[in-house]
């Protein structure tokens, strides 16, 4: 069984300038363990996408199921449940909660499942050393880079030991040098932790490190490889 | 990383306008329990001045004197209730009296008075107004055909010190009673109309003009007289007025116990003859003497309560607007947090507990500004020159000590929290109904 299957998934918005279906009968499945870039111009649909596999957001039709489960089937509560334990998340910014130091940060998403303080800071220590800020783990994000801050957005998404995670345009901001050692971060990761990574961008230099793209237009997958 | 404490560090991202909102607390507290402390000290001073002046901590009398005011029913084996008296710790001093409904008359008016028949030492002991004497002196001989008269009632009836005075009063048969009295000093009384209406006159004049005491029982007085012969009511005072509840039960028990005694020992004590032993003794404190004061009492911590409610109501505007900002600045990030799987319930306490650590932040200063206050200006009073005269009339003296009220604290504390929880409520559900992704598209 894949990890997630997408069966003609369709998502439209209704607006008063018309409907924009921006994801127009995907169907898809995505394996453990895959490091997968979703890729195509502005507006093809990547981050619908995302937030529909991620459970952010709900499709007009299809049904996405991850590990069997059908996650439309989930209350609205449940499915913010489903969230936490199972995927972790990256956003392009505004990843953290500028109050916590980079370890509460990271230690956040453990937090919230219960895990004890000695456990979950050994553990977030653990990831920022993965994501090389040991050394800024007391910082606040204000603190930070731009970068460091995506690298420990990437900490906490990975902390969790999540099912996968989904990362929207991560490296967006970022200059080249930083985009280079997110993608070392996230591909060791993703080798060591064995963890599953789908990513969405339109930077070549990142479409070049994943092992599996899909590129959408208009809202369809036009090649996947 | 408790919810506390992310509450409580976002509340310090802005901390200018937290510091406002707090400090804007303290203030509505300072001043709030300022004013409780000034407007609890006014009416305790109040109180406590109407209690020296003629109403006493507590008063001992006979049922049948209580409801009727028959000037027949004298209190029933005084001198054992007077020694109860005498030996209870907590009762600092003790007048019996008579008192007598009359008309008083000068050349040039007249007036219903209340005639106090009264023991003189005992009676200063007991009352204030019978000591202060700014005119003449007060009363010393219990025979003698003298009266002390309040100033206002000197004024009305144009008389003055050596003056003469006519008062009409039935006897306790009932008969009309007519008597010459000579005016030899003016008391200075806390309220103008108690000054009007209350007037003292010698115990054992009274009681012999009304028959309270018969031919015998005058001349019995002339070997060795028992210091209190006759009265109509005992008026004490206790250590503390506010806590004479263990007193007054004291007395009651004593009360049962002494009445059987009475019966037996009637017919031993002659001046006994005269007690209505079946007639049940009645024990007041002031609350029941004048219930007005305890009524004020209750009105005024009422009302204040009431104030600081307003206060307080109008800080939790306040900080409901203080958190709506909050929450509007954040709303990316609260999206966020809903995204990453941060549930309702959690996002719920988070603001919840915002609004009500900056509304308990303020909280402890300005109880402890408006306690050290209270404290300062409760040895030094306020004095309000200008009002001396209008305060006068209500029996208050112009110097105001405010008093601590740690009474209110606590409710002052339930209020706060209650009311911040109330203003969290609407910033918490527009948290709640926030959108994850359309709040972190938000710009
Ligand atoms: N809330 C919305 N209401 C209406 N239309 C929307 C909404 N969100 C997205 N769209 C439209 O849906 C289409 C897909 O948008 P989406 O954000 O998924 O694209 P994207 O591939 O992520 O683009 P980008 O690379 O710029 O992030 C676009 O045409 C967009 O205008
Ligand atoms: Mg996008």
């Amino acid at each position: 069984m894949a990890l997630i299957e997408l069966k003609n998934v369709i998502k439209v918005y209704k607006s008063q300038a018309g409907n924009v279906t921006a994801v127009d009968g995907i169907s898809a499945s995505f394996e453990e363990g895959e490091f997968t870039a979703i890729v195509g111009p502005s507006g093809c649909g990547k981050t619908t996408l995302l937030n529909a596999i991620g459970g952010l957001d709900r499709p007009n039709q299809g049904t996405i199921k991850i590990e069997g489960q059908d996650i439309a089937a989930l209350k609205d509560r449940d499915l913010i449940d489903f969230r936490l334990q199972n995927i972790g998340f990256v956003f392009q910014a505004y990843n953290l909660i500028p109050v916590l130091t980079a370890l509460e940060n990271t230690a956040f998403i453990l937090e919230l499942q219960g895990v004890s303080k000695k456990e979950r800071e050994a553990r977030a220590m653990e990831l920022l050393e993965a994501v090389g800020l040991a050394d800024r783990a007391h910082n606040r994000p204000n603190q930070l880079s731009g970068g460091q801050q995506q690298r420990v957005a990437v900490a906490r998404a990975l902390a969790s030991r999540p099912r996968f995670v989904l990362a929207d345009e991560p490296t967006a901001n970022l200059d080249s040098r930083s985009t280079e050692t997110l993608l070392d971060i996230m591909a060791n990761l993703n080798q060591r932790e064995k963890t599953t990574f789908i990513f969405s961008t339109h930077d070549p230099r990142v479409i070049d490190r994943a092992r599996r793209i899909l590129l959408l237009e208009d809202g369809k997958i036009v090649m996947s490889k | 990383m408790s919810t506390v404490s992310m509450a409580w560090r976002n509340i310090w991202r802005s901390p200018w306008r937290s510091a406002v909102v707090i400090g804007a607390m303290a203030l509505g507290v300072w001043a709030g329990i300022f004013m409780m402390g000034w407007a609890t000290g006014l009416n305790d001073s109040r109180t406590v001045s109407m209690l020296d002046d003629n109403v006493g901590h507590g008063r001992l009398l006979s049922g049948s004197f209580d409801e009727s005011q028959e000037i027949s029913a004298p209190l029933p084996a005084l001198p054992l209730f007077l020694e109860t008296l005498s030996t209870d710790t907590t009762v600092t001093a003790f007048a019996p009296r008579i008192v007598i409904q009359a008309m008083a008359q000068s050349g040039s008016g007249a007036a219903p008075v209340m005639i106090y028949g009264i023991y003189p030492n005992a009676e200063q002991s007991v009352f204030s107004s019978a000591r202060k004497i700014p005119e003449g002196r007060f009363l010393e001989d219990l025979f003698a055909d003298e009266v002390v008269i309040g100033q206002e009632l000197a004024k009305r009836l144009e008389v003055g010190v050596d003056d003469r005075l006519v008062l009409t009063f039935q006897d306790v048969e009932g008969d009309p009673h007519t008597a010459l009295f000579y005016v030899v000093g003016l008391y200075d009384g806390a309220s103008n109309m108690l000054e009007e209406t209350l007037l003292y006159a010698p115990a054992l004049n009274m009681a012999q003009q009304t028959g309270l005491l018969d031919s015998s029982a005058m001349a019995s007085l002339s070997g060795s007289p028992p210091a209190f012969p006759v009265a109509h009511e005992v008026c004490f005072r206790v250590q503390d007025p506010y806590a004479m509840k263990p007193t007054l039960e004291r007395l009651s028990i004593q009360d049962g116990l002494r009445l059987e005694q009475v019966e037996q020992r009637s017919t031993i004590h002659s001046l006994e003859t005269l007690a209505f032993i079946s007639t049940p003794i009645v024990i007041k404190d002031w609350r029941s003497i004048s219930p007005e004061l305890a009524y004020a009492d209750n009105v005024m911590a009422q009302s204040l309560l009431l104030f600081m409610t307003i206060i307080l109501l109008a800080m939790a505007f306040g900080i409901l607007n203080t958190m709506l900002m909050a929450i509007l600045e954040r709303t990316r990030e609260l999206g966020m947090l809903m995204a990453i799987g941060m549930n309702r319930r959690r996002i719920f306490s988070l603001i919840v507990l915002e609004t009500i650590l900056l509304s308990l932040a303020g909280l402890p200063i300005g109880l402890l500004l408006g306690h050290g206050t209270l404290v300062l200006t409760s040895q030094t009073g306020i004095t309000f020159e200008s009002v001396e005269q209008g305060l006068a009339e209500f029996g208050m003296d112009a110097t105001i000590y405010p008093v601590t009220v740690p009474e209110f604290y606590l409710p002052i504390a339930a209020l706060v929290f209650v009311l911040a929880f109330l203003s969290a409520l609407y910033p918490a559900r527009k948290a709640l109904k926030l959108n994850p992704i359309e709040s972190m598209r938000v710009l």
